[in-house]
């Protein structure tokens, strides 16, 4: 009997109703703030610390890049165009720097060649491994232009000598034979042999016909 | 959805089952802080802090029932409480010798409300109303009480005698203003 009576007031302490609640949504809010974990905040040590080892690997290098610019001689690079029939010009240049923007420069070397069509010299950059590279442009922008005096080719003279026929030593062939009225009109010529002995061969029918004799 | 699932996901740090186990638990829990801690706010305080510790070590804890998790958040609750009386210096208890153990009329009590309960439970001052609270109403013994308020065992009965008794006076006369409404 106690003892139920020892429950009974003590199980009504328990129940919720006892008391005005307390507002449950704010706390659970306060809680929750509580709860989750703030973000953390962002470290710029490490940013800094990234920063300075980049700086510390690439001033060297750069260093050394100066350092080899200011000693080291330049290397010539020769433009030599080659005869404008064969379209075609050839350029010694640096391997890397063509590599890095060659349409610029084989529009340089195309404005230098207008200028001065001869074998130019310009100093680029240094080179100091590699052996300077023909290249050859085929490129027709580049190429001068046609009616420029200096750059038509010079046509070689043949070597071999061709033999001078006087018209009279031309013996027809009895294919090619001259029909008669043109042949009365041949023979109605002045022969040096016949006539009056004047010799006009040199004057008017003497010709220098080059033939091509096997 | 069942408890066990519930503890799990909380145990992983879902929000979601932790304002469950909040919302399931929160009013008895407040009225457990309200006994120990007779300011509202405080007690409020109080529970965030006790909520805060359970959830924060419900990772190391496997689940074994229901109630054995309610008793362990009752038990978190109860030291948070006392944490937060001897925080404020207001947990003071003087050892009394020689106090008559005064029978405490449970038949009146169990005439009055919830309320009525709590608001003379309320009156006590802090050592008696602790000492009562934890023995009377959660039912810990006084090697417990003592071990747990850092009090000698004698003392813990000293302060549950005296407080026993000055509730025994309060509830007579609530009797005796009752007797005289109702006869007027």
């Amino acid at each position: 009997m106690n003892n139920e009576t020892h429950n009974s007031w003590r199980s009504k302490l328990d129940e919720p109703a006892a008391e005005p609640g307390f507002n449950k949504v704010l706390a659970w809010d306060r809680l929750e703030e509580r709860l989750t974990p703030p973000a953390k905040k962002r470290s710029y040590a490490w940013y800094w610390l990234a920063a300075s080892c980049i700086a510390a690997l690439c001033v060297p290098l750069f260093l050394q890049r100066t350092a080899t610019k200011d000693t080291e001689p330049a290397v010539p690079v020769s433009i030599v165009f080659a005869s404008p029939d064969k379209q075609s010009t050839q350029i010694k240049s640096d391997p890397i720097h063509q590599e890095a923007n060659p349409n610029k420069e084989l529009m340089q070397a195309s404005a230098r060649h207008k200028q001065k069509p001869e074998a130019t010299t310009k100093k680029l950059r240094p080179v100091h491994t590699l052996p300077p590279v023909v290249a050859i442009i085929a490129s027709p922008d580049i190429v001068p232009p046609a009616d420029s005096a200096k750059s038509i080719a010079i046509v070689s003279r043949s070597s071999k000598q061709l033999k001078v026929v006087q018209i009279n030593e031309l013996k027809p062939s009895p294919a090619t034979a001259i029909p008669t009225a043109s042949a009365g009109a041949v023979n109605a010529l002045p022969d040096k042999k016949q006539g009056n002995g004047k010799n006009i061969s040199g004057s008017l029918f003497n010709l220098n016909i080059p033939l091509k004799t096997n | 959805m069942h408890i066990e699932s519930i503890f799990n996901e909380a145990r992983k740090g879902s929000i979601a089952a932790q304002k469950y186990l909040f919302d399931k638990w929160s009013d008895t829990m407040f009225l457990l802080c309200k006994r120990y801690v007779r300011n509202r706010e405080d007690a409020e305080e109080v529970l965030l802090d006790g909520f805060y510790k359970f959830f924060v070590n419900l990772r190391d804890v496997r689940f074994q029932g229901e109630a054995a998790l309610a008793g362990w958040l009752k038990r978190i609750m109860i030291n948070q409480c006392l944490m937060f009386l001897r925080k404020k210096n207001a947990f003071t208890i003087v050892a009394e010798s020689g106090a008559a153990d005064t029978p405490l009329d449970e038949v009146a009590l169990s005439r009055l409300s919830a309320s009525e309960i709590n608001k003379l439970i309320q009156q006590l001052p802090v050592g008696y109303r602790t000492v009562f609270n934890l023995f009377v109403v959660e039912g810990y013994g006084h090697i417990e009480i003592a071990a747990m308020t850092g009090i000698t065992e004698g003392t813990s009965k000293s302060q549950l005698s005296k407080a026993r008794s000055m509730l025994q006076k309060m509830l007579l006369q609530k009797e005796t203003h009752y007797e005289q409404r109702n006869t007027q």
